[in-house]
């Protein structure tokens, strides 16, 4: 599904010239939930957002689903997150003076589905993360937890084949990071592929396999053994 | 489908950010407004001078003394109409040879003075107008009371006079005026006719004229032998031009004018049909027109600067949304729809509710113009002003849009979302 192949990117020229990646290789399989993981700087999120096609690499190759980034416009690279690809952020990225209901919308506004169809699907997406009740009200009527949830709807109401989260637990008490991390658990049972960035070595191992990065490259890539499932309520922080 | 969602969310951007989009829009309002204020009242003017001239019938023919000069068609009739006053070469016996042309119904000539008239103790500043029984007819004047003056009183230097409605009322009040006598430059004069209530015709208010016969008038009031303008009226529509042509050979003649190649600047007068000077005080006011909705255009260029600065500020300000949009499958076309969609809203809804205002400002205008000129002064306004306000805010929204949204819809989506 993934075909990660000697992708690099750099930043800057010369001698301010910075290897965000360099030359990181790997393959992603549908249905598979990989924890990107690395301190701060170390190019998880520059590699996940060439993965989701948001940013172009510097040179190697990166194709889903068997499409080359090289080969596709920036109207196909938006066609394809609109339909393939669901986002969860650190900070929500709501929209301000916009309820939940529009916000959860927002994917399909740029799908050209039926009015009818869409609503239908918004619901379910909320109904999914538990937030009926708050379908109406503003961002700013939410609890973090509550903000996440939104964007976690967000980012599964067009039934996307992969879910990328960046750090979605970072801005959240445990327990909010918790129920986060049960939904995301639940999408990848239904079989969503999942790829979640994090720094937290608790929440890494929620994943089936974890993928290390340091200075931009790979420094390990193994199967989870002993997985952990947030309904357990296993998030200690 | 499509365009309708990127509406909705255009609108959604706007309400949002109300007073702001309140106070963007009021640029735009005060400029359509204007233009169409000054289109509107440009209409008013245009209908009010031809109606004027109308009201006299159309057959009617014009001569004054004079050249005929580019001035004229410059539109300074202001300054030649102030010159025309010591030009002394039109006569009372042209309008008398005038009348024999076969062409012509009747031409009756027109002295002009202003001076106080006296009755007993009560004195009033009065135009009068010294002409023959024909110049009543022309200016449809009929009397309520009395009667009219008549030729043999022309002829024979009576001292008699017709007064307008406003001067009976104000020099008699309920007294009947006939037979009494007032004072004019010394001069005794019998009230003999007064007359109905005409109103404004060709600029004048006919209420506040009195007519007194011409040669009376030439000898006794003025002391000048020459005439102001003549105004002869043709048998029919249909020889008006051959008319004007006739007036022109017969002048010339008795002018010792030599002028076969028929220059009109070579002339001592001019001749001119009712048409003919509706057409030029006509193009007059639509210069006059087309100045003012210039300068009030300009307004709208610095609407049109503002809703582009708040779109700039707009862009800026969502930078961020403009990334989540992007990374959630929004492509460049629908982020630049989006914001081109809310310049134009913005635009023409200012410019809706600038056409509102301004028909409304309009509207109180003609009113107050109608009260202040004592004129009927008609309330009109164009569907093409409308039309071309309306086009005129969907460029504006169009030119001044494009900018700020091309630069948000060219954003990257990753640098967008990293924007703090």
């Amino acid at each position: 599904m993934i075909e990660v192949e000697n992708l690099t990117k750099i930043y800057g020229e010369g001698d301010a010239k910075l290897y965000a990646l360099n030359r990181v290789s790997f393959d992603i399989k549908p249905g598979e939930f990989v924890a990107l993981m690395g301190p701060s700087g170390s190019g998880k999120s520059t590699l996940m957002h060439i993965m989701g096609f948001l940013d172009r690499p510097s040179s190697g190759i990166y194709k889903f689903e068997g499409k080359g980034i090289d080969e596709l416009s920036d109207d196909q690279l938006a066609r394809i997150r609109n339909k393939k690809m669901g986002f969860v952020f650190q900070s929500f990225n709501l929209l301000p003076r916009t309820t939940v209901f529009d916000n959860v919308k927002l994917p399909l506004t740029y799908s050209g589905l039926r009015k009818r169809e869409k609503k239908k699907m918004v619901e379910e997406a909320i109904r999914g993360v538990g937030l009926e009740a708050r379908a109406h009200h503003l961002p700013s009527q939410l609890s973090g937890g509550e903000k996440q949830r939104v964007a976690m709807a967000r980012a599964l109401v067009h039934q996307p084949s992969v879910i990328f989260a960046d750090e979605p637990t970072g801005n959240l008490d445990s327990k909010s990071g918790q129920q986060i991390m049960e939904i995301l658990q639940e999408l990848n049972d239904k079989g969503h592929t999942i790829i979640l960035v994090t720094h937290e070595k608790y929440t890494s191992e929620m994943a089936r396999r974890i993928i290390r990065l340091h200075d931009g490259q790979v420094v390990s890539d193994e199967i989870v053994d002993h997985r952990k499932f947030a309904r357990d309520g296993e998030l200690v922080k | 489908m499509e365009l309708f969602n990127t509406l909705r969310t255009a609108l959604i951007g706007l309400r949002t950010n109300k007073v702001r989009s309140v106070l963007t829009v009021l640029g735009i309002v005060i400029g359509i407004g204007a233009v169409i204020l000054m289109m509107s009242l440009g209409q008013g003017a245009q209908n009010l001078i031809i109606g004027q001239i109308a009201s006299l019938g159309s057959n009617n023919i014009f001569i004054e003394p004079g050249a005929w000069s580019k001035e004229m068609e410059k539109g300074s009739m202001m300054q030649s109409a102030m010159e025309e006053f010591d030009i002394k070469t039109l006569k009372y016996e042209d309008a008398l040879a005038i009348e024999k042309e076969p062409t012509i119904e009747m031409a009756a000539p027109f002295v002009m003075g202003v001076d106080r008239a006296v009755y007993k103790n009560v004195s009033k500043k009065v135009t009068f107008f010294g002409t023959t029984p024909d110049g009543l007819e022309i200016f449809d004047s009929r009397c309520v009371l009395g009667r009219a003056f008549t030729e043999q009183e022309v002829k024979s230097m009576a001292r008699v006079v017709v007064l307008g409605a406003k001067i009976k009322e104000d020099l008699f009040g309920d007294e009947d005026p006939i037979g009494k006598m007032i004072r004019i430059k010394k001069t005794n004069l019998r009230v003999v006719g007064m007359l109905e209530e005409q109103g404004t015709q060709m600029f004048m208010n006919m209420d506040d004229i009195i007519y007194v016969p011409i040669v009376t008038t030439q000898k006794l009031l003025l002391g000048e032998e020459h005439l102001r303008w003549i105004i002869a009226r043709a048998k029919n529509e249909r020889v008006i031009d051959e008319a004007v042509y006739n007036i022109r050979l017969l002048l010339r003649e008795r002018h010792g004018i030599y002028n076969p190649e028929n220059d009109l600047a070579k002339d001592d007068f001019k001749v001119m049909s009712q048409q003919e000077t509706a057409e030029m005080l006509g193009a007059v006011i639509g210069i006059m027109t087309v100045f003012l909705s210039c300068v009030a255009a300009i307004s709208l260029i610095v609407g049109g600067i503002g809703i582009m600065n708040i779109m700039l500020v707009s862009v800026a300000e969502r930078t961020h949304e403009i990334g989540l949009r992007k990374a959630v499958g929004a492509r460049s076309k629908d982020i630049l729809s989006q914001f081109l969609l809310e310049a134009i809203v913005l635009t023409l809804t200012g410019g809706i509710i600038g056409i509102i205002s301004g028909a409304a400002v309009s509207w109180l205008a003609s009113i107050a113009l109608g009260q202040l000129l004592q004129v009927n002064w008609q309330f009109t306004i164009s569907i093409s002003s409308i039309l071309l306000a309306f086009a005129v805010a969907s460029v504006i929204g169009l030119t001044f849009g494009i900018y700020p949204a091309s630069k948000a819809a060219r954003l990257s989506p990753i640098e967008a979302l990293r924007y703090e």
